[in-house]
């Protein structure tokens, strides 16, 4: 299904459009992208004494495009040491490829200021950076927003071209073989740049912990790796993996997890051998504490459970309630520490967990996705990029991907927070299509997707009452009154792809007074 | 002196009020304005008018409350108001 | 008339501003919002105004409102009085009840009220809050001092306090107290909530003093943390043995007239009025559970 928007045809700074069409309805038709070849001879060193001459040797120059992967997360020290050298180093009109952004890496705002930064690629953008993009398009171009799994099929198609990509490893031998499991920096596993290793003409390895050679435990192989460069650290270890995450305490989002619950045993999904994703946050981790009961109840064993990994799901797996953990981004230390350990909590890349143009991925075997939003409207659509004032806060991650990619598919969200609606006339933009997404529930009422007439229908027999999404929106506006319309200027600050390398929406630059 | 009533609590409002000037004037800060801005003014309006206040100037600190908290608070912050001039 | 289940009544702060548009979505039978002892003495008239403003504004849907006023010989309690009822309030909790005569000075001042707005006389109920050993012995006159009292309630914490001893988690101190309460209630046909549970983390002492409070003779139990509200509602939810056997009795006494003296059995057991009486409140607490009972209507 085409959505009720018009895009452009060509966008300065961003190329072609393809509009979105639905959500398996466009399929590729060109190779695989190769990067250049290289060669090795027996006594060669990778490791280079420091950045600067890992930059030089790796050729660093005006125009070029480098990628970053944000699995140290609020921790990551990567970017900022990388970029602040590009800089001093006087490169120009860099395009950075990252696999999301996040609250470490303002000090970009800088380097997009002083033209050192003139692209970003990425799944996320928050704080200061999305604010000013938003309000100032500092970047003077759009910024091109991808999924995870959109991520890396734009990688392995070629339709963005890494030139030297940069990867944080917490423990990597003299020849490159690498993982992120091991030493004082930790942060679980690889999966971004497992893709960006292999189709970047370049990559440099930056670790805190050298180890002998062969490392043991290998994420990423030394085949793909040209320089290594030790550092004192990668990153803050109090910021790249918390504690282990608990499930919230919070009365509204254990109210949403426990109706949600409800609706996904209603709807006839939980049942032996399913397998389950959902979101770190709120009332989505809290999904799993009551499905648990019910599985327990009812001797229930899941195939497998995915996403970005907590150690609540560890505790799942520990516990024998799932056989297999897939894990892209590990979220927390005891999650760090089952991914090391563990055979069956299994590390794997973006394109094995989210790309629509390989043979398979782990999201297309979803029974079940729980999402949560920043805003839903009454045509389902999701949005978790930017906020009702139109600033870019947020992320579009794996939303897409799982949601296409599972048999139901639900969102928890509380109807509003701090008196912004989440459920909305329409979403501010769309990130993931409402023909991917089947149930809403809330703290005060659950709705279902008119397209899923079959989970309609399971949930009156299980006696569970539900509300279209139209009333759904009324009551919620019944507390917070219907929002004035934000203004936009007709200057394009972001295009967000859909996995599928279609254009599913644009961000317009907000009209400030 | 300036009466004040409210917090900076989510979904919450500070507001203060002072019983002087011309006219009511609203200085609004909120993450919210470009959204509300417009309904909470008009909030803090009717309430004045329903408490036959003509003169005032009322800053409104917005954390994301309700109208039914900003009538309120107003309502309140104007009572404390009144307490003092009389 | 289908009676209201008042199997939980949710006390929330009035105020805090989340909790007035909040509080409903946990679903008690009744939400008590609190301008007594949970708002510091600086806050009650803000509170006051808050609670005031959300009654026009929100729609509580099924839940029963109320508000716990405070006492009326405090500077703050008529003026609630005076406040609330004109911005809609339908049930008002008394605080610290101890005689007939708190209750007819509070029916003469809504009285007034309800005349002065146009509102219908007596339409604004009360429950009355037995609070110390003077209100236990009272209760009865209380409960039976003006048919706006529809509940009465029992609080320990001022009761333990006045009696000049601690409460513990066995309760045998109040045991007579909250015996009393219920039979009073019985007696004059309104509702006994019993008192909160103030370890929210104790879930099993708090089940067991809901059981318990249930055999008493309570109609419900007063909550001040949604977690608690769940818990309550299962315990008044009749198991499905005590359904069909309560369903079998209201279909007997349908096809008999047992008014004129007719005998009815069900199962070999004879049935009389207050089977039926308790067969009936069986079909309402399961109703009330949203469990579905064909053909019967109660």
């Amino acid at each position: 299904m085409s959505l009720d928007k018009t895009f452009p045809s060509y966008i300065e700074g961003y190329g072609t459009v393809k509009p979105y069409a639905g959500p398996f309805a466009t399929a590729p038709s060109a190779h695989r992208y190769g990067p250049k070849l290289s060669s090795s001879k027996p006594g060669d060193s990778k490791i280079v004494s420091n950045l600067e001459a890992a930059l030089e040797k790796s050729g660093i120059r005006d125009g070029m495009t480098i990628s970053f992967h944000h699995h140290l997360r609020n921790g990551d020290y990567i970017v900022n040491m990388v970029m602040d050298k590009i800089a001093e180093m006087g490169i120009k009109d860099i395009t950075i490829c990252a696999s999301s952004l996040t609250n470490a890496h303002e000090p970009l705002i800088e380097h997009i200021r002083n033209g050192v930064v003139t692209g970003l690629h990425t799944s996320g953008l928050r704080g200061k950076i999305g604010k000013a993009q938003a309000t100032e398009n500092i970047l003077g171009k759009p910024v091109v927003f991808r999924t995870h799994g959109g991520r890396a099929r734009a990688i392995e198609a070629g339709e963005i071209k890494i030139d030297i990509a940069f990867i944080g490893a917490s423990a990597c031998d003299p020849m490159g073989n690498m993982n992120g499991v091991e030493g004082k920096s930790a942060f679980g596993s690889m999966g971004y740049p497992m893709v960006d290793a292999q189709y970047a003409d370049k990559v440099v390895v930056i670790t805190d912990n050298i180890c002998p050679f062969p490392l043991s435990k290998i994420a990423i192989p030394m085949q793909y790796v040209d320089y290594i460069i030790e550092v004192e650290s990668i990153g803050d270890t109090a910021l790249i993996a918390t504690g282990a995450t608990r499930v919230t305490k919070n009365p509204t989002d254990l109210l949403i997890a426990k109706r949600a619950a409800e609706v996904l045993v209603a709807s006839g999904y939980i049942k032996e051998g399913y397998s389950f994703q959902a979101g770190s946050g709120g009332a989505s981790l809290a999904v799993c504490k009551y499905l648990k009961d019910y599985m327990t109840e009812h001797q229930i064993v899941g195939s497998f459970a995915a996403g970005g990994v907590t150690g609540y799901l560890v505790e799942l797996l520990e516990q024998g309630y799932f056989k297999a953990l897939l894990d892209t981004q590990t979220f927390d230390v005891m999650a760090v520490d089952s991914i090391r350990d563990n055979t069956n909590h299994i590390e794997m890349s973006a394109s094995m967990y989210a790309n629509p143009h390989n043979k398979a991925c782990s999201a297309h075997q979803l029974d079940v996705m729980i999402l949560s939003a920043t805003e839903i409207d009454t045509q389902f659509n999701i949005n978790s990029l930017t906020g009702s004032t139109g600033l870019i806060m947020g992320a579009l991650g794996g939303a897409p991907d799982t949601a296409a990619g599972a048999k139901l598919t639900v969102v928890v969200a509380p109807t509003m927070r701090k008196r912004i609606p989440i459920v909305v006339d329409k979403v501010t933009n769309i990130v993931t299509p409402g023909d991917t997404v089947d149930v809403l529930v809330t703290e005060r009422g659950i709705s279902v997707n008119p397209k899923r007439q079959d989970i309609q229908n399971m949930l009156d027999q299980a006696g569970i009452k539900t509300l279209s999404i139209e009333d759904h929106l009324k009551l919620v506006e019944k507390f917070t009154g219907k929002p004035d319309h934000i203004s936009y200027t007709d200057e394009i600050v972001g295009v967000v792809e859909y996995r599928d390398g279609t254009v599913i929406d644009l961000i317009y630059k907000v009209k400030t007074t | 002196m300036r009466a004040m009533c409210g917090t900076e609590d989510a979904s919450d409002v500070l507001v203060s009020v002072l019983l002087e000037g011309r006219g009511i004037v609203v200085n609004l800060k909120s993450k919210n304005k470009p959204l509300f801005g417009r309904m909470i003014e008009i909030a803090v309006r009717e309430t004045c008018l329903e408490m036959n206040i003509e003169n005032a100037i009322i800053e409104v600190k917005d954390f994301g409350a309700l109208d039914f908290v900003i009538k309120a608070r107003t309502k309140t912050a104007v009572r404390a108001a009144l307490k003092q001039v009389n | 008339m289908k009676k209201k289940l008042r199997r939980t009544m949710l006390f929330c702060p009035a105020n805090k501003p989340k909790h007035l548009f909040t509080s409903m979505i946990y679903e008690p039978d009744c939400i008590i919002f609190d301008l007594e002892d949970a708002v510091p003495f600086n806050e009650k008239v803000a509170a006051r105004d808050l609670l005031v403003e959300a009654l026009k504004a929100i729609d509580y849907g099924q839940v029963e409102v109320f508000a716990r006023i405070n006492a009326l010989y405090t500077d703050f309690g008529e003026d609630d009085v005076r406040a609330l009822v004109p911005a809609g309030l339908k049930r008002l909790r008394l605080p610290m009840c101890e005689s007939e005569k708190d209750v007819k000075d509070l029916d003469v001042l809504l009285t007034e009220i309800e005349r002065a707005h146009n509102i219908e006389v007596g339409s604004v109920k009360v429950q009355c809050a037995i609070e110390t050993p003077k209100g236990v012995v009272n209760s009865l006159a209380i409960a039976q001092a003006s048919p706006r009292v529809t509940s009465i309630s029992f609080g320990a914490e001022d009761f333990t306090r006045t009696l000049g001893t601690d409460r513990t988690k066995a309760g045998n101190e109040l045991f007579l107290a909250r015996s009393t309460v219920a039979l009073n209630a019985n007696i004059a046909g309104v509702d006994a909530i019993d008192t909160v549970y103030a370890d929210v983390k104790d879930e099993e002492g708090f089940i067991k003093e809901v059981e318990s409070a249930r055999n008493l003779g309570f109609s419900g139990k007063s909550c001040i943390h949604p977690s608690q509200v769940e818990l309550v509602h299962k315990i008044y939810t009749p198991n499905s043995k005590d359904i069909e056997a309560s369903i079998k009795i209201i279909e007997a006494a349908r096809n008999a007239d047992i008014e004129k003296g007719g005998v009815i059995v069900v199962d070999g057991k004879m049935i009389d009025i207050p089977v039926i009486a308790k067969a009936e409140r069986i079909l309402e607490l399961a109703v009330g559970a949203g469990i579905q009972i064909g053909g019967v209507s109660i």
